[in-house]
């Protein structure tokens, strides 16, 4: 799956440390997502799309 | 090495050492309850093998204790991670302990090792069933 989290985050100019502490997980999590190494379960899935204010579909898309 | 830094919470996070501070101090007390039959494992006869099998259960459940602080503490991340590494601890203990209670079978005809490694075994199979639940609950 891929996901747009790292851009969204650039965005915003938001350190990972900060976006953990936002969703409740830790910074090992947010880089795990990002990389690719770890797919989200999707209460926190939809935890992030609330906190960006987009739909989960928006930041989370099937890889091809 | 961040594993076991994790699961005797002196490297980690707050909300990981809070978790991990409700189970520490039955994993102290099982671990002192396992390593005083050492003390009277050498005895001839059925205390000896009552030995044994305190402390295979000791260790028994430390392992359950183990897992059950892998399942609960820290996020989703972390928690995949501390099972995988643990599943991987659990498979290859169960293979080195089959083949020490095999090897002293039958070396010394003795029943000590593989008594003791009956508590082990069924701590392995409750450890593997609540896995699965695990899983599919979370599935």
């Amino acid at each position: 799956m891929n996901n747009r989290l790292k851009v969204l985050r650039a965005e915003l100019n938001w350190s990972q440390a900060y976006l953990a502490e936002k969703l409740e997980v830790s910074r090992q999590s947010v880089n795990a997502i990002e990389t690719g190494k770890y797919d989200p379960s999707l209460p926190l899935a939809f935890k992030i799309a609330k906190l960006f204010g987009k739909r989960i579909e928006e930041i989370f898309q099937e890889s091809e | 090495m961040r594993k076991l830094q994790l699961i005797f919470a002196c490297g980690y996070s707050a909300e990981d050492k809070a978790a991990v501070a409700k189970y520490r101090q039955w994993l102290l007390v099982v671990w002192l309850v396992g390593v005083m039959p050492f003390t009277w494992k050498h005895f001839p006869g059925r205390l000896g093998l009552a030995a044994s099998v305190v402390e295979g259960s000791s260790f028994a459940a430390v392992l359950i204790l183990a897992w059950m602080i892998a399942l609960r503490s820290g996020d989703e991340y972390r928690r995949l991670l501390l099972q995988r590494s643990l599943a991987l601890g659990t498979a290859m203990m169960t293979v080195a302990l089959s083949v020490c209670g095999f090897v002293e079978f039958q070396m010394h005809r003795s029943l000590e090792l593989p008594l003791g490694l009956i508590p082990v075994g069924l701590a392995l199979l409750t450890v593997a069933a609540k896995l699965i639940v695990f899983r599919r609950a979370n599935a």
